[in-house]
């Protein structure tokens, strides 16, 4: 769990703050796990909305990277593939706080656009576009890496 | 773009079930709170029957009974012997889910508890922590057979057996965390942060259907599988390969198998109830009105008022009362409550005399000349029989300002708070009729109207005590009920007076809060 408090978080002390305080959640709050799916994915949910618990008054729909009008580059799986997760969860880190939340949700835990847009309070076509520039902005730093 | 789906995919791949071990801070601040919540919960339960066994006491030694429920609170709670074991209890019986399974595991823990009780908070605490380690990863049960499931997994194998008898390691516990509930598996009770994460991060696979794995495992048991207890970071989790579930539910998405929509929270019911826990100092306001009853005690002050004391007594009967007040309230440390504001109680008595034994004769009197004398004659008109009859309804107002401390319990929208404080009066009225010391005749003590002097100007100082069940009709608004029970400490007659009259005011609080901003 502390690698998915760390594709959230800013940063590793926010990190550890969120796994930390999504635990004591998980072990005071036992016996609302009725067994309506796995408990991994019970405590996942758990460190879910304790990350969007953290960031929830600020805005994310108005942020920006400067590479929004910049040309889709599309990067060789095996690009990525050379990063460790060590180097792909820096780069997630390293996203603007609504791009990094949206890419988590819907890219790599599976939430739909209207789930993730419910849950962030952000409108649909908000989380859209949001994971796009996330995927323009984490493309353009895998070769930038590439490069170096 | 042929790029963004397969950045997803990568991504998907790479970091779903990615783990890394968290500082080992983590787990010991994670311990400390649970501890921190355990005592506070505890405290608050010693609170509350220290408060409530006080009220009971003074009621019961003045000779009511305490409220039924304060009874029941009291006897839950193991005075001198098991506070803590009333707190783990309550825990563990609070970590218990629904199903059959469960029962076995929650007896396991009460009676481990048990045993362990009486050795300190920290035992509760690390009982806790620990039982709360074990709960990570998935719960399964060997139904009815008394299988043990392994747990071990070789760095590297991935191997799980199923079904066969094997001790568990709690080092060794990278994968599933089972435990038989009719057996005792034993596991080490210490286990590092990176090993919760690979409880959680692996895939179990169920024997069957409807199992569950208990992961609280009592401290004993766990220790003595252990052998030799030694926290260090297992670096294997990521050689094991993920297991698949067939318990269904949340399942990572992937290419190979279809997208499982997550687990959606319920807000329904978190819509109602107000944000306590992260708002600090929370102000509210309640109104409240209600019947009551009082409970009188006459005593004399000496033997010779004794016929004057039973006379009293049969021409005087509590008749209706109520109460009413407003409060203002302020919520600190999330259970704690001061409660201040205006209470007013008022109560009404009937005094009814009657004297049968008195009697009117009705005479003239004329002067008449008799054999030339003038002379006075007194004629008998009528001689009548009756009752000298008096009947008012004695009425009595005290105007109190409370002071009163409360403990605040909540679960969802509902919750309890019991209170105990004492009250400063303000203002005593009073007006009606007893009878006189004096001529056993009725006489008025009203103030300005009366010749009696019977009460005094103050009622002074009275101790309170109530019981507050209330409901969140929407976040910032409650309803509540609340009984209460207040003795006035000190008797409401004159020193003076050869009767002492004190009181006691039970009642009924029927009201509503309004929850202001916190801060």
């Amino acid at each position: 769990m502390y690698a998915v408090c760390l594709r959230y978080a800013r940063s590793s002390s926010d990190a550890s703050d969120m796994l930390q305080e999504g635990f004591v959640k998980v072990f005071t709050k036992l016996e609302q796990f009725h067994f309506q799916g796995s408990f991994e994915g019970w405590i996942r949910r758990i460190m879910i909305n304790t990350a969007l618990r953290t960031y929830q008054r600020q805005r994310f729909d108005q942020e920006t990277t400067g590479y929004e009008n910049l040309p889709d580059m599309p990067v060789e799986p095996d690009a990525i593939s050379a990063l460790s997760e060590a180097e792909l969860l820096k780069l997630i880190e390293k996203l603007p706080d609504g791009y990094r939340m949206v890419f988590n949700m819907v890219a790599i835990e599976g939430f739909s656009h209207a789930e993730a847009a419910d849950l962030l309070g952000i409108q649909e076509s908000t989380s859209r576009s949001q994971l796009t520039k996330a995927r323009r902005w984490l493309s353009e730093q895998v070769l930038l890496l590439q490069k170096v | 773009m042929e790029s963004k789906p397969e950045l997803d995919k990568i991504m998907q791949d790479r970091l779903y079930e990615h783990s890394i071990a968290p500082p080992d801070f983590v787990w010991t601040n994670i311990k400390q709170e649970l501890r921190r919540k355990r005592r506070k919960f505890v405290a608050l339960w010693w609170f509350l029957g220290i408060g409530l066994t006080a009220t009971g006491l003074w009621a019961l030694t003045s000779g009511k009974h305490a409220a039924g429920s304060r009874q029941e609170l009291s006897s839950q709670q193991n005075a001198g012997t098991g506070h803590q074991e009333v707190g783990t209890q309550q825990s563990l019986s609070s970590q218990q889910n629904a199903g059959t399974g469960h029962q076995k595991v929650g007896t396991q823990q009460s009676l481990s508890s048990q045993q362990n009780a009486g050795t300190g908070h920290q035992e509760v605490g690390t009982q806790q922590s620990l039982s709360s380690q074990q709960s990570l990863g998935t719960r399964q049960r060997a139904a009815g057979s008394g299988q043990e499931l392994s747990s071990q997994q070789s760095a590297g194998t991935g191997n799980q057996a199923a079904g066969t008898q094997q001790s568990l390691s709690s080092q060794q516990n990278v994968g599933t965390m089972q435990q038989a509930a009719s057996s005792r598996q034993e596991l080490s009770s210490q286990q590092n942060v990176g090993t919760m994460q690979q409880a959680a991060g692996s895939r179990q696979r169920a024997a069957g259907s409807g199992q569950e794995l208990s992961s609280q495992q009592n401290v004993r048991t766990m220790q003595q599988a252990a052998g030799t207890e030694t926290e260090k970071t297992i670096s294997a989790f990521s050689a094991l390969p993920p297991v698949e579930t067939e318990l269904g539910g949340w399942k990572r998405p992937s290419p190979q198998h279809p997208k499982v929509k997550p687990i959606v929270r319920k807000k329904q019911d978190s819509k109602n109830c107000y944000d306590f826990e992260h708002m600090g100092t929370v102000w509210w306001l309640d109104a409240y009105v209600g019947p009551s009853i009082t409970r009188r005690q006459f005593s004399a002050k000496d033997s010779e008022y004794d016929n004057y004391l039973q006379q009293r007594l049969e021409t005087e009967r509590p008749e209706m009362a109520f109460n009413a007040g407003i409060r203002a309230n302020m919520l600190f440390r999330e259970n704690f409550v001061v409660r201040s504001g205006f209470h007013y109680d008022q109560f009404v008595e009937k005094f009814e005399w009657a004297d049968p034994n008195s009697i009117e004769v009705n005479i003239r009197t004329r002067t008449q000349l008799v054999n030339g004398v003038w002379e006075t004659v007194i004629d008998t008109l009528s001689i009548e029989y009756g009752d000298n009859y008096i009947k008012t309804y004695n009425r009595f107002g005290v105007l109190d300002i409370p002071l009163e401390l409360g403990i605040e319990l909540r679960r969802g929208r509902t919750g309890v708070s019991i209170n105990g404080g004492v009250s400063v009066n303000l203002l005593f009225w009073k007006r009606g009729a007893i009878l006189s010391p004096d001529n056993n005749q009725p006489a008025y003590f009203t103030p300005e109207e009366g010749t009696l002097e019977v009460f005094k100007t103050n009622a002074g100082v009275s101790i309170n005590g109530s019981v507050q069940w209330f409901y969140h009709i929407q976040p910032t608004l409650r309803l509540f009920v609340e009984p209460y029970y207040r003795q006035v400490v000190k008797p409401l007659t004159l020193n003076g007076h050869p009767v002492d009259q004190q009181y006691g005011i039970g009642g009924l609080k029927l009201g509503m809060t309004k929850i202001l901003h916190g801060k």
